[in-house]
């Protein structure tokens, strides 16, 4: 049925000013699951938050796929998807599972993570996220933020106390108001869209929020590879400063043939 | 500046929202925090639980920080602590507080920006609350016109609704030969976007063709394998 095929790149950058990567990311083509993670807490916490968010997220999404009554993690919103809510599932048994590691570890007190997760079933893309990790969708020539930011300066934006410029050099930039990990329970912001030939959809780590819109859209159009792409995004967030960690995926979407031979072949190797 | 005597020193207190608010300093230490122990309580996330406090010595005030994450400005100047003067302004958080004690040029008109609702800061605590608030919006119906469908009117209160021959499909085609997936209707902030399906056959709004996306509104007619729908914006509760 599906007429279009997934390529992905992803790259993920200390930056120029840290020293330890706290980001992790996830691409897993098989499942169409595509997800990125920052992680918060001293003392290396942050890793082990991030790290435990792609696994969780990414074990709970092989074992629904695999198995249609495993049970999910919190309530199912009948306005979106079956897929959607099994991911919306995935990131709440992540909080539990890093949250509960805080309670048993002094050391790991407070740890978080932020995701910007999707998964690609069909034709539709189900988004979760949760803090100031963000996904894009480039399409025709125009760049879209899927994502709200889940920060304070976000919020501040959204109700016309802050313009953009001022939010850009706010010095509570990293001021979370949601994040992954922190309580025993976390509201995960889901979205749902229909995904066309030729869409290039972005996830990305705050590292990258200080290249604009408009530069994303430039580089986008610099390289087809998606590869290629994501390795010159966090080039160009290095030389705007590299000031955090940084970490891109990029999912292209690209029209197949729909020929009979195309479509048996896809079917066999389920690609 | 002469002090009166006769009334407290005051702070007017204005939120972010824009709301204001007096307070008189009628104690000799007065604290400012987010935690609800302070004598002025300020919900606001960057704000420390006890973030400052205004102490009395010999008739002459200080303002204190103490120790808060985010720190204290006086007049855009971060302070740990000094001396108030009349008309300073205060910066905590996102809040600004005006400290006067001079009653006379305390009844300056001071500029209230009328904001309307609830003065509710977003608290990094973990435990947060859903906010649903975004999901009681309008809702699109959507009548079928002419084609082959299961019912003959439609609610479109899910994110994505496909239209299609498919088990779930939210606009069920029942045509002999209707594809499994026609089109899809998403919603965005009250927004309606039709996309078609990929790979599948040319789809029509008001008789255009639609090339990857179109948005909708009310009383447009799509046109759809073999099936004319009509789109109304109406509210409903979901």
């Amino acid at each position: 049925m599906d007429s279009f095929t997934i390529q992905y790149g992803a790259t993920s950058d200390t930056g120029l000013k840290r020293r330890h990567n706290e980001d992790r990311f996830c691409a897993d083509p098989v499942l169409g699951l595509y997800l990125v993670c920052d992680g918060m807490g001293g003392h290396r916490a942050g890793e082990i938050a991030s790290a435990k968010a792609v696994e969780t997220i990414h074990d709970h999404i092989a074992a629904t796929a695999l198995h249609a009554d495993y049970p999910l993690v919190g309530v199912y919103r009948p306005e979106f998807s079956g897929p959607t809510n099994r991911l919306a599932s995935a990131v709440r048994a992540a909080n539990l599972t890093i949250y509960q590691e805080s309670l048993r570890q002094p050391c790991y007190a407070g740890m978080g993570t932020t995701t910007a997760s999707i998964l690609i079933s069909g034709q539709v893309a189900s988004i979760a996220h949760v803090g100031d990790s963000r996904v894009y969708l480039i399409r025709d020539g125009t760049v879209q933020a899927l994502t709200c930011d889940h920060s304070l300066i976000s919020e501040q934006v959204r109700v016309g106390l802050l313009n953009e410029d001022d939010a850009n050099q706010a010095s509570h930039r990293h001021v979370l108001t949601r994040a992954v990990g922190v309580g025993a329970t976390v509201d995960v912001e889901l979205a749902e869209v229909p995904l066309l030939s030729g869409d290039l959809l972005l996830l990305c780590t705050d590292g990258l929020s200080c290249v604009p819109p408009a530069q994303l859209l430039r580089v986008s159009r610099t390289c087809t590879d998606p590869q290629t792409l994501s390795d010159r995004l966090i080039a160009a967030s290095n030389a705007a400063g590299g000031d955090d960690n940084i970490t891109a995926v990029v999912v292209a979407v690209i029209k197949s043939k729909t020929g009979i031979w195309a479509r048996l072949q896809s079917h066999l190797f389920n690609i | 500046m002469p002090h009166t005597g006769a009334t407290f020193p005051r702070l007017i207190v204005k939120s972010p929202r824009g709301m204001t608010k007096e307070i008189e300093i009628g104690k000799p230490s007065f604290t400012i925090g987010r935690k609800a122990d302070n004598d002025l309580c300020l919900d606001d996330p960057a704000i420390s639980g006890h973030h400052a406090r205004i102490v009395k010595i010999q008739e002459v005030l200080f303002l204190e920080d103490l120790a808060s994450t985010n720190g204290t400005l006086i007049n855009e100047r971060k302070v740990d602590r000094k001396q108030l003067q009349d008309a300073d302004i205060i910066k905590i958080g996102f809040y600004r507080i005006i400290y006067r004690h001079d009653i006379e040029s305390a009844e300056l008109p001071f500029p209230s920006s009328a904001a309307p609702g609830t003065d509710k800061t977003v608290l990094f605590t973990g435990s947060v609350e859903p906010d649903r608030s975004r999901s009681s919006q309008s809702v699109a119906v959507v009548r079928v016109l002419s084609g082959k469908t299961d019912h003959p009117e439609y609610q479109l209160s899910k994110q994505l609704s496909v239209i299609g021959s498919q088990e779930n499909a939210a606009i069920r085609l029942t045509g002999w030969f209707a594809p499994k997936t026609a089109a899809i209707i998403g919603r965005r902030a009250n927004r309606y976007v039709i996309t078609m399906a990929e790979g599948g056959k040319q789809i029509y709004v008001n008789e255009q063709p639609v090339k990857g996306q179109a948005s909708l509104a009310d009383g447009d007619v799509i046109e759809v394998a073999g099936v004319k729908l009509y789109i109304s914006l109406r509210e409903a509760a979901i």
